[in-house]
């Protein structure tokens, strides 16, 4: 795989059942909206949330795991075969991974809503089994593919450090559960911050920085970014990371500093090769998707800005928490939003062709007159919650709350009509076209 | 747009870019009058647009269209996956008719214009057509034509080329 459109090849035959990914999507539904209606319910302890067990954890983690991994999950399962051209082996254990991770995290989130410590425990055990299997199967998979490439493959490149960075955060997460009831680390906060370095950034922010070799130069028809320059992206990203982690395990903020900034340096990059993808685009007009895209991007460099401020107290009381909002909200939920908002109906429209139906318009699918309004109430509820955190006021996060709940139901509305259109596509009788030796077609 | 070794494979690639720039000013169009309002067809650009559409589009439709389900889909069926050029196949069958109607639309409108009836069909025909013909033309470009470069070496060049023009003189 060395050509962004290589996801269409194959695509007919290594689509997985459809209802694996969309069972997964279809969850990350309900916990974008449970997120912010949590937000909306509790903004005193948004505002002033500073680690612990209640609606502010129950939150971050319907993010972290209900959308974010919920999401990625959907995705790689659906994506990585049609975009390798290798099955996964078989639907069982994709099926198994969902039947552990949706009602874990869901158990994960109540416990950490109500502080109940066998609830978080029962819950952490079904999110660590379905993301074993998850990481088991795509690891494999992504293996496979480094092991027969002959130049450097993006996408198995930041998928198999990602999957890396994720078993680091699960670990750490277990045992952050595990000390809410014996209280055995002896550094709770430095371990919360691992956790959330090695989550955010290495787990979700490389798969976000690999899929988007493949997505961007796929939806605006454009070169894909030179291998050499990926090469150097990816290198830059781990060892910010790797720098970042060592540098809070030891506790020595230049080495942490040191890999925020070579972050800093690959993501400026990255968004240098992908804005080169925009500007060489064939098609131009992206809609409103791209536009939260940028945003996210946008929120991505002011993230890592904040956190190499914080490493040096030069954020405030509240700049670790902005710190964590900026980067999960106003990058990763941002940018997955927009990059969802194209791959829905473009992943329909191809199961529908797959099925041999009639495929509905991308305006059928997705019409952009409710996509521009959730990305308005969302990206009014980024900077209502940025303030709200910064000022520890209730109100402006109460209002951002309610905004971006708003906007979750708007975007659950356009989500739930492409699958409703798409199932009435999969249920239609199936045309058939064969591929004609010769053809005679007249002029119109 | 990834270096396409052949030739052939460029010009397809060229036709791709020239469909797309008419279908960005055909949506242009359709984005300024909306189906209860109908453009002078006699106005420069608006006629200009409207003679290139039934030109380029008919010409797609045909000889672009033709050459590939006739020299390019089986290899590519055999190359790789029998299910894309399969894919595509149904797609050039959606796009055909909308093609046709728009131009005889086009035919008729360069007659006497545009009546409200007539412009609504166009509008909403070619709305239809942009959306499937974009969707159409990102899969080939992105997925068809690479996986193309691949399978065909450099002595199929000259044998398509002289095959597609025998298609186009046709």
């Amino acid at each position: 795989m060395s050509f962004p459109g290589s996801i269409l090849m194959g695509a007919q035959s290594q689509l997985l059942d459809p209802t694996i990914p969309y069972r997964f999507f279809a969850a990350a539904l309900v916990f974008h909206i449970l997120l912010w209606a949590l937000i909306a319910a509790f903004p005193a302890d948004i505002a002033a949330f500073g680690g612990g067990p209640g609606p502010a954890l129950a939150a971050l983690h319907s993010l972290t795991l209900g959308v974010l991994a919920m999401t990625a999950m959907g995705v790689s399962f659906q994506m990585l075969p049609v975009a390798t051209g290798m099955l996964l082996r078989g639907a069982t254990a994709p099926r198994a991974a969902s039947w552990f991770f949706i009602p874990g995290t869901a158990v994960l989130v109540w416990g950490m809503a109500t502080g109940e410590h066998p609830v978080m425990a029962l819950g952490g055990l079904g999110v660590a089994l379905g993301l074993a299997i998850y990481m088991v199967l795509v690891a494999g998979l992504l293996w496979r593919i480094l092991r027969r490439a002959v130049t450097f493959e993006p996408l198995s490149g930041f998928g198999l450090a990602a999957l890396a960075a994720l078993a680091v955060a699960l670990a750490l997460g277990l045992a952050l559960i595990v000390d809410d009831d014996h209280g055995f680390l002896h550094d709770r906060a430095g371990v919360i911050t691992l956790h959330f370095v090695a989550a955010g950034f290495g787990f979700m922010g490389m798969l976000a920085l690999g899929f988007s070799h493949i997505l961007v130069p796929l939806f605006a028809l454009s070169e894909g970014v030179p291998v050499g320059e990926s090469r150097t992206v990816f290198t830059l990203a781990v060892a910010g990371l790797l720098a970042a982690l060592a540098g809070i395990f030891l506790g020595i903020p230049l080495l942490t500093a040191a890999g925020a900034l070579s972050g800093l340096l690959g993501v400026a990059l990255h968004l240098r090769g992908m804005t080169h993808c925009l500007a060489t685009a064939m098609r131009r007009k992206l809609g409103v998707s791209i536009l939260l895209m940028r945003t996210g991007w946008f929120f991505l460099v002011a993230s890592l800005m904040l956190g190499l401020a914080t490493v040096f107290d030069l954020a405030g009381d509240r700049g670790f928490a902005l710190f964590v909002f900026v980067a999960l909200f106003g990058w990763l939920l941002t940018f997955l939003l927009g990059a969802l908002q194209r791959i829905l109906p473009f992943l329909g429209a191809m199961n529908a062709t797959s099925a041999g139906a009639t495929p509905p318009l991308m305006s059928e699918l997705a019409p952009e007159g409710p996509r521009r309004a959730h990305a308005a109430c969302h990206v009014l509820a980024l900077l209502l919650v940025a303030a709200g955190i910064t000022l520890e006021l209730p109100l402006p996060v109460r209002l951002g709350g309610l905004a971006g709940l708003f906007g979750a139901l708007i975007y659950t509305a356009f989500a739930l009509r492409v699958l409703w259109l798409i199932r009435g596509c999969l249920r239609a009788p199936k045309k058939t076209t064969e591929t004609p030796e010769t053809t005679d077609k007249e002029k119109p | 747009m990834f270096n396409l070794s052949l030739e052939i494979l460029r010009d397809l690639h060229e036709e791709h870019a020239a469909m797309l720039a008419l279908l960005e000013r055909l949506e242009k169009l359709l984005a300024a009058h909306g189906p209860g309002d109908p453009p002078d067809a006699a106005d420069g650009d608006t006629a200009a647009l409207l003679d290139e559409l039934a030109t380029t589009l008919g010409e797609d439709v045909t000889y672009h269209y033709a050459f590939e389900e006739t020299h390019l889909f089986p290899r590519f069926a055999q190359g790789f996956d029998p299910g894309i050029p399969g894919m595509l196949q149904q797609e050039h069958e959606l796009i055909r008719p909308l093609a046709g109607r728009l131009v005889a639309l086009v035919a008729a409108a360069k007659e006497g214009g545009f009546s409200a009836e007539s412009w609504g069909q166009f509008h909403a025909t070619g709305r239809e057509l942009v959306e499937r013909e974009v969707f159409h033309i990102q899969k080939e470009e992105m997925g068809f034509l690479p996986g193309l470069d691949r399978i065909l070496s450099a002595e199929d060049d000259a044998p398509l080329r002289a095959a597609y023009a025998e298609i186009k003189a046709a």
